[in-house]
């Protein structure tokens, strides 16, 4: 599903330029939730933005399902998040002038993967049926980053990229948010790189990647 | 030593370093309020300037309007009366006046004779004493003049023969236009050698008992000077249309302050809450925020004065040209930058800025230290400024209705505008809230539901420069729509008005009767018809007198706005009285009303018949059959005659060959109907003008509001350009929201610009200038200013698309990014 092969990013800083990423290399197979781990600023949201196609990567290849990410251009590239990835921040990034049913549908919409059953079935799964209605900033951090999980999978994607989806959540929400969404994985078969600092969490997925120095350790 | 001792370094440390990190947001404060503060200074050095003009010329004027010796009939007199009057001890001094030049763009002249000329008080005439004094009497002599028409006088002056061109000296403190020279010098250019207009009282208290000179006693009377027009009065209205124009500009700059600030204080405001947190006071921080605004209010005031220099410069070739136009009135000189501008200009920018800052500083007394929510609830807050803008606009709207059924004079006039102005601009968020959420039901797919959702959410960040753009434009709708209503009216008019051929200015009466009596025998004079002219007063309120002849153009061409049901027969056969419409405003005269004008015979009562319109006269005018005239005014001026006739050309040929009257005192009626027209367009140059500057700003304000969201709106969009939509389709949008924004301000800015017209048309001009003009409506300015309204928004947005359209994919990403 997801093929990584001796991936190099850097940076150009007024210090000079930090290579951020030095040379990685990894899969991840559909229906996989792999949990990516690392010191702060060792590169691991670098790792999700160029696979994602947010960021251009200095060497090295990122294939997803059949798609070479470094040869596409940008509308390409954007087509890729729009049918094929889809993110997960740990910020939530709703958009805050859509209440939450609008949310929710609109990166199906997009994709023209619209099911409204699937929908009402993630909303049910994810508790978020009295807050359809209501506005992003209406709603506490653990609702948010719900209706921002409801929002990926009602697309169906196949690689979805999480970059510290719990961060701003208390341990007790963090374990519901992430139990719902390894359990859509496996449901839906889609993959799951999961950048995190928790432990705890990490060890909820199949695999743990180590990065290090710009490298797996 | 704490945080709290050594703070006001540390805070003012703080908020300065905010605007190192965002200058643009510091260049918009600086450029809204130097904006704001130049076009308020310029707007206000035009009014300090003309009102200096106008005291200069008044002193000038006053100067020799005393009371005086002349003929009843003002013709002029022997020089010789001069010694005699002295010889029987009257302290009097000889005063020869006239124009040169033709009526239309002629000078005023007056001559006075140096040695017994002692004006009382503080006069601007320096009269030339000791060695000076030769060079004034010897041929060719000297002329002082006012440094405005030095040119105009110069080019005259030039057609003369070298060794007979007096020097001109050009003297500062002369006004109104004046040319002044020696008695002789004067008499030889006016061509009237030893002849003089009065001989003028020096010493009013100190006449002698005896009689005046015996072989004058039939001849001259004692005449108390003319009622003379009081510019600064009759201007007033003129400078409060600028000052409200400066007025419009200032609140129009202080919007773009206002949305700096607020924008600055919610970047700032993270800062500010840790700053209390660290123990700085509430009364520190708010005083450092208040020295900050004080620092940068004093460099953009100075900005702005040296801004508003440069503005009044530029406009006061226009501003004399409508003063001229409009009231004769001659302004001229070079600005200077007057202490009273700089203390102004800097007061009006600390002002402006405090009072912008306002509910920045309400914000931050009132913040909370510990805010619990991570986003901000932009749509609770924007419902809650959505009521109260609706709350504002309601109070505007009934103050301006209250004032227009109730108030009085231009100042009730001018709150009337405002009212409506400020409404609908704190109307307008509301409305195009209203119709964002109609719009947003037209939505089909995700991107149409974000489309019209972001522009909701936008309007809080949008909506000061979108009223400023509806200011702009309603402003200019209005103005425009007015000027053009008033020129089809105008042009009507002077199609009514000149229905004669050949207007003539004979130099005397006498040469006017002969003048007459010559078209008698002249087959192709159709109709000669006299206009003589006198002063009045009704009431003590000054009248001008035009007489009239009974002839069929008078009755067949003149619409009377009000008239009794003969008003042509009451005037010409009885006791009637045809009135201006400014006399009808100013004494709330109308048809069948008592009038009793003072006349050289007497009082005169009169029955009101009929009111004319009389579009550009700013004085009150009476109109009576010249028989009555003449009987009722003895002394009045019969120079002016005009003729109905096949050939205007030949006629005038005829009369300048046969009668000796010069070609410059007589104008056909093309030549004069350009003439008005040409004064008209330059009257209205100014208000185009400053109608443009607001537009401009208001542009200015669209740009910089749109920067300083440029940078919030990439955090908005990313996650878009996150789920797959294209940079170029966002930016697509981005700019169509904008552009739908401005459309809708266009469209709600229509009936603004038509409420203004009729604003302007039917109350402000009524008190103003004492005319209402009918109301006209031009569907092509809308049109117009709808696109150039959406221009002025596509161009301001131009930079910020561009700037979004190419921001590095890695800054984009940063949005998301909590580490590398």
């Amino acid at each position: 599903m997801l093929h990584v092969s001796n991936l190099k990013k850097s940076y150009s800083t007024p210090q000079g330029r930090v290579d951020v990423i030095k040379g990685l290399s990894f899969d991840i197979a559909a229906g996989e939730t792999v949990a990516l781990m690392g010191e702060s600023g060792c590169g691991k949201s670098t790792l999700l933005h160029v696979i994602a196609g947010l960021d251009a990567i200095d060497a090295g290849s990122i294939q997803v399902n059949s798609s070479k990410i470094e040869e596409l251009d940008e509308a390409a590239r954007a087509n890729i998040r729009r049918y094929d990835v889809s993110l997960i921040f740990q910020q939530f990034n709703l958009i805050t002038s859509l209440t939450v049913e609008g949310n929710i549908g609109f990166e199906a919409k997009l994709a023209g993967r619209f099911d409204a059953s699937w929908q009402n079935s993630l909303v049910t799964r994810l508790g978020l049926e009295d807050l359809l209605a209501r506005y992003p900033e209406q709603l506490s951090g653990g609702q948010q980053q719900r209706v921002a999980i409801a929002r990926t999978f009602a697309t169906k994607p196949s690689l979805i990229l999480a970059d510290e989806p719990t961060g701003n959540l208390d341990e007790a929400t963090s374990d519901a948010v992430i139990d719902l969404a390894f359990d859509l994985v496996k449901e839906t078969q889609a993959a799951l790189l999961m950048a995190t600092h928790s432990r705890r969490l990490a060890e909820k997925a199949d695999r743990i990647l180590r990065l290090k120095g710009g490298l797996l350790a | 030593m704490t945080l709290a001792r050594q703070s006001p370094m540390l805070v003012i440390a703080t908020l300065f370093s905010h605007w190192g990190k965002h200058k643009l947001q510091l260049a918009t404060l600086v450029i809204g309020l130097a904006s704001a503060t130049a076009l308020w200074t310029a707007v206000q050095a035009l009014n300090d300037h003309a009102r200096a003009s106008y005291d200069r010329s008044a002193a000038t004027i006053a100067a020799f309007d005393q009371p005086a010796f002349a003929r009843p009939d003002r013709r002029l007199f022997d020089d010789s009366a001069f010694a005699a009057f002295r010889r029987a001890g009257f302290m009097v001094t000889p005063i020869i006046e006239g124009r040169l030049g033709p009526p239309a763009g002629g000078l005023t002249i007056t001559g006075f004779e140096p040695l017994t000329f002692a004006p009382a008080g503080e006069t601007p005439i320096s009269v030339p004493r000791g060695e000076n004094m030769l060079s004034f009497f010897d041929a060719p002599g000297e002329l002082l003049a006012d440094p405005t028409i030095v040119a105009r006088l110069q080019k005259l002056l030039d057609q003369l023969p070298e060794s007979e061109r007096p020097v001109v000296r050009r003297q500062e403190n002369l006004g109104g236009g004046q040319v002044l020279g020696d008695i002789s010098t004067v008499q030889r250019l006016l061509g009237k050698t030893g002849l003089i207009s009065k001989l003028m009282v020096t010493e009013p208290g100190s006449q002698p008992n005896a009689a005046i000179p015996f072989q004058w006693q039939d001849k001259l009377v004692l005449a108390e000077p003319p009622v003379s027009v009081d510019l600064a009065g009759l201007t007033d209205s003129f400078h409060l249309n600028l000052t409200a124009f400066g007025m419009l500009c200032f609140l129009v700059g202080l919007f773009i302050v206002y949305s700096a600030i607020g924008l600055a204080i919610e970047d700032l405001i993270a800062a500010l809450r840790t700053l209390r947190i660290c123990g700085v006071s509430l009364r520190s921080l708010l005083g450092s925020l208040i020295l900050e605004m004080t620092v940068l209010a004093l460099f953009a005031g100075t900005l702005g004065i040296l801004g508003g220099y440069l503005v009044a410069a530029q406009l006061l070739p226009d501003v004399s040209a409508s003063l001229r136009g409009l009231y004769g009135a001659q302004i001229g000189g070079s600005l200077s930058l007057e202490a009273s501008w700089w203390l102004g200009g800097i007061a009006v920018s600390l002002l402006g800025a405090l009072g912008a800052s306002l509910g920045a500083f309400l914000k931050v007394s009132r913040m909370a230290l510990f805010d619990a929510r991570g986003a901000s609830a932009w749509r609770a807050q924007q419902t809650r400024t959505l009521k109260l803008q609706a709350t504002v606009a309601l109070i505007c709207f009934a103050t301006s209705s209250l004032l227009f059924l109730f108030g009085s004079g231009l100042s009730a006039a001018f709150i009337v505008m405002a009212g409506l102005l400020l409404g609908s601009a704190f109307l307008l968020p509301v409305i195009l809230s209203a119709l964002v959420l109609s719009g947003s039901k037209t939505a089909r797919g995700p991107l149409s539901d974000w489309f019209w959702a972001d522009s909701k959410q936008q309007l809080s960040g949008l909506s000061l420069a979108l009223m400023a753009l509806l200011l702009a434009l309603g402003t200019n709708i209005g103005v425009s729509g007015m000027v053009e209503g008033f020129r089809l009216t105008f042009n009507e008019f002077l199609e009514e008005r000149l229905s004669a051929d050949l207007y003539v200015l004979a130099t005397t009466n006498e040469q006017t009767q002969e003048l007459m009596d010559w078209a008698k025998a002249e087959p192709a004079v159709t109709a000669t018809l006299p206009i003589w002219g006198a002063s009045a007063s009704i009431d003590g309120h000054p009248v001008s007198v035009t007489g009239f002849s009974d002839h069929t153009s008078y009755r067949d061409t003149w619409q009377l706005l009000q008239a009794s049901p003969s008003p042509w027969s009451e005037t010409l056969e009885g006791d009637g009285v045809l009135i201006n419409e400014q006399l009808h405003y100013r004494l709330s005269l109308s048809p069948g009303h008592s009038i009793v004008v003072q006349s050289e015979t007497g009082p005169l009562e009169l029955q009101v018949a009929g009111v004319y319109s009389d579009y550009g006269n700013p004085r009150s005018e009476i109109r009576l059959p010249n028989p009555r005239v003449a009987a009722a005014w003895p002394s009045s001026e019969r120079r002016r005659v005009a003729f109905m006739t096949n050939d205007a050309a030949d006629l005038q040929k005829r009369i300048e060959t046969e009668l000796a009257i010069p070609a410059d005192q007589m104008i056909e009626q093309k030549g004069l109907k350009q003439f008005s027209q040409a004064v008209f367009e330059r009257t209205f140059v100014i208000s185009g003008a400053l109608s443009t500057l607001t537009l401009a700003v208001a542009g200015v304000a669209m740009v910089t509001s749109l920067l300083t969201l440029a940078s919030a709106r990439i955090s908005g969009v990313a996650p878009l350009w996150a789920m797959g939509v294209r940079r170029r389709a966002i930016t697509r949008l981005e700019g169509l929201k904008i552009l739908m924004l401005a459309a809708l301000t266009s469209v709600t800015a229509i009936p603004l610009g038509v409420a203004i017209t009729w604003c302007l048309v039917d109350v402000i001009n009524v008190a103003a200038f004492g005319w209402r003009l009918p109301l006209f409506v031009f569907p092509s300015q809308w049109l117009t200013m709808g696109l150039l309204g959406l221009g002025t928004a596509f161009v301001a947005s131009l930079y910020p698309l561009m700037k979004l359209l190419r921001t590095p994919a890695s800054d984009l990403a940063k949005v998301f990014a909590h580490e590398h």
